[in-house]
């Protein structure tokens, strides 16, 4: 078996900036967006129905990336492809996976996991949470022993019996054999994301954006999980995550709540776009007063386009698509644009052409950047905390993003047009 | 002959994970350009040398990160310490730089001055 | 603090950096002085010191421990905070950490002497269910912007209603409740 290395597994797409773990779409986030939009499914569906969800996805997008680096490294007996998937677990930033298990099942014990090591550091003194967090590891465990010893999709259940987010001291997940097979989805992968992306265009900055976002990727390729299996930088976790995770959760639960419960869609749709707006506004922010940007780019000036310019390069080295700005009015409009993003690529290949504009994290995400150039004091030396959020939003937002253009309705680009209100 | 004095000051950096990241603020950042020649003896190690930023991990997990082009210098907990005791852990961190820094100096003059 | 006289008195107590009354059982905001320079919300003080003393309550009640003379003392880093239930009030005095505690025991009796001739005899009107029901969910859920959203993604309820809870129906307030109860990881609500 050939060493794994994270940095080799990883490409992007040329010009798109979609980026692919062993050829599968995958796109750094941070806790802020993993754990609100878990919560987020959890609303929507209630707690059995979304574990459900959530393994299921986790189990069919993990299945493939343990597939394809138990290929690409060579790994052929059942000890090998488990060791391989606990290592691609932690490399990415999820944490440590101990797998005891063989193709009668057996037991994960998770340590540091980052659904649930995060979800108690973020809102562990606020509330108590009365449902295991780790339904990603549990799918994903399920899936290293299904690929591991051959079998079927599905044919692993896996269940969360404590979770460090509900006090326990370590994470502990049950595999027993199930009758409940899943089919795989349609494939989305390099081909698809080639396939429903528009042609790369540039805007307004581009000579900023380009050679920032090239350090930055630069920078990540070193980046991997610690001997935790955690990955912390920027001042918050991070992990690299399967596009289609987050993808098939988000979509799914739209479906089902427009079968049992339509006249929710929509605010469901707004907590969505929450995910991408929590994400950008602190993640994005941190990363922007973080000492790594000061050494990378220098101290920030107080000047919404390159506050705008510099979201665009993040946005790109972090795999969430070819970001550019189309049009920029201080203090009034932002238009942003993109040729390609992970939720489109996902959305037309799975579902085919929608109906309304459903690019929630690239809604989400215009709009904070709209926040980040126009709100934050960058000289002050500001602090992303919950609480500087909940005093910048617990009003509302003072601008309204809406999307003017969809690859996921069939246009060649997205745009989404940012005013403030008056 | 006197050692020579450091001075710096501690505050709360931004950071997602409460309390885990502070800036120390020394009075005269030039001296971080000798901060990690002052630290390495101490249990540190380079963990990151991208050239835009100089990461030193302690042993304890602890680390402490340089930016070379501007002298600011953060200090980043391990993430594994309880949240009551971040502040006092950053406050021993930074005791521990400004000491390091001093006794780097006095062994640099010790050495210019010896013939 | 509109009373002259009190405000004057607590000017003169040394250490003491404010005072807040909480009107129970609503845990609104009835008054507040504060030292200047210093820059506390007095609603969300008071709403906390409020929720505070009434589980502190609970539990000595489950304690068979409770008397209408309790007194909750907090020492913390920077302060030290006294508070105490006056009929239909809690009172909550803020101190330096410094100060010593035999002092501050003196100085919460005679303020709190003054208090009791000062504050109204009437019980204030309890309000709907519903808006008790919304303030504590909005005081206690993390990320309090999007609590609304989510107790009503939760419920079924739309959000325009939720902002209207003393509109809400029962079996609505029921749906409600049970999805704030969710959110905060509760069984129920004393409210």
């Amino acid at each position: 078996m050939n060493e794994l290395k994270l940095s080799s597994l990883r490409r992007y797409l040329l010009l798109q900036e979609l980026m692919f773990m062993a050829g599968q779409p995958a796109v750094y986030h941070c806790h802020h967006f993993n754990l609100f939009l878990d919560q987020t499914i959890d609303d929507a569906l209630g707690p059995v129905q979304s574990r459900k969800l959530r393994t299921s996805a986790a189990r069919e997008f993990a299945s493939r990336l343990i597939r394809a680096v138990c290929e690409r490294v060579e790994a052929q007996t059942p000890p090998e492809k488990l060791q391989v998937a606990c290592q691609i677990f932690a490399a990415m930033g999820h944490g440590k996976l101990d797998l005891n298990a063989d193709a009668q099942g057996g037991k994960a014990k998770g340590s540091h996991l980052h659904y649930g090591f995060a979800w108690h550091e973020k809102y562990g003194s606020q509330v108590r949470r009365r449902d295991p967090a780790d339904a990603f590891a549990s799918g994903f465990a399920a899936a290293a022993v299904e690929v591991a010893f051959g079998l079927t999709l599905g044919s692993m259940a896996a269940e969360e019996r404590s979770c460090v987010a509900m006090r326990a001291s370590g994470c502990d997940i049950d595999l027993t054999p199930s009758a409940a097979l899943e089919n795989e989805g349609g494939p989305v992968g390099e081909a698809e994301s080639k396939a429903y992306v528009g042609p790369p265009e540039d805007g307004m900055c581009e000579e900023l954006i380009q050679p920032i976002a090239a350090g930055l990727k630069e920078f990540t390729s070193g980046v991997a999980g610690d001997e935790r299996g955690l990955v912390q930088a920027f001042g918050v976790f991070v992990t690299m995550h399967l596009a289609g995770y987050y993808n098939r959760i988000s979509y799914d639960a739209v479906a089902a709540i427009e079968q049992t419960a339509p006249q929710s869609v929509g605010v469901l749709e707004d907590l969505l776009r929450e995910s991408g707006h929590v994400c950008v506004f602190n993640t994005f922010g941190g990363i922007l007063v973080s000492p790594e940007w000061e050494g990378l780019v220098g101290p920030l000036p107080n000047d919404p386009l390159k506050i705008v310019a510099f979201c665009m390069a993040i946005g790109r080295a972090l795999g969430m698509g070819r970001w550019v700005i189309a049009e920029f009015e201080p203090e009034k409009r932002l238009v942003l644009r993109t040729s390609s993003s992970y939720e489109s690529v996902y959305y037309r290949a799975r579902h085919g052409i929608a109906k309304t504009p459903v690019e929630y994290l690239f809604q989400g995400a215009a709009l904070a950047t709209a926040q980040l150039a126009h709100r934050v004091n960058w000289t002050g030396k500001p602090q992303f905390t919950p609480e500087y959020y909940k005093q910048l939003f617990k009003g509302g937002v003072p601008w309204r993003a809406v999307q003017t253009r969809a690859i996921v309705c069939g246009d060649p680009i997205s745009e989404v047009v940012v005013t403030k209100i008056e | 002959m006197s050692r020579p004095q450091v001075a710096a000051t501690l505050e709360l950096s931004n950071c997602c994970v409460r309390e885990l990241n502070w800036e120390c603020e020394l009075e005269r950042r030039e001296l971080s350009n000798q901060l990690v020649a002052a630290l390495l003896p101490l249990g540190y190690r380079a963990s990151n040398d991208s050239g835009f930023v100089v990461e030193l991990v302690h042993t304890n997990e602890h680390r402490v990160v340089v930016v070379p082009r501007t002298g600011r210098v953060q200090l980043r907990l391990a993430y594994t310490t309880p949240q009551p005791e971040r502040r006092g852990a950053a406050e021993q961190l930074l005791r521990q730089i400004v000491d390091a820094l001093a006794e780097f100096l006095a062994q640099s003059r010790a050495d210019s001055d010896s013939p | 603090m509109t009373d002259t006289s009190l405000e004057e008195t607590l000017e003169r107590v040394p250490s003491l950096r404010g005072l807040f009354v909480t009107a129970m059982p609503d845990c609104l905001l009835f008054q507040s002085w504060m030292r200047d320079g210093e820059a506390w919300s007095g609603e969300d003080v008071a709403s906390y010191f409020g929720d505070l003393i009434r589980a502190n309550r609970e539990g000595l009640k489950a304690l068979q421990a409770w008397s209408a003379e309790m007194q909750v003392t907090i020492e913390a880093t920077d302060s030290l905070l006294v508070l105490r239930e006056v009929t239909d009030f809690v009172v909550g005095f803020v101190f330096d950490r410094s100060a010593p505690l035999g002092m501050v025991r003196l100085h919460v009796k005679m303020v709190l002497a003054l208090l009791d001739e000062l504050l109204p005899r009437v019980k204030p009107e309890q309000r709907p269910r519903g808006v008790r029901i919304a303030e504590f969910l909005l005081r206690y859920a993390p990320d309090a912007h999007t609590a609304l959203q989510r107790a009503a993604l939760r419920s079924g309820i739309g959000v325009d209603m939720l902002k209207k809870p003393e509109q809400l129906a029962s079996h609505q307030l029921e749906l409600f409740e049970r999805s704030v109860c969710d959110i905060l990881g509760l069984d129920a609500l004393k409210l």
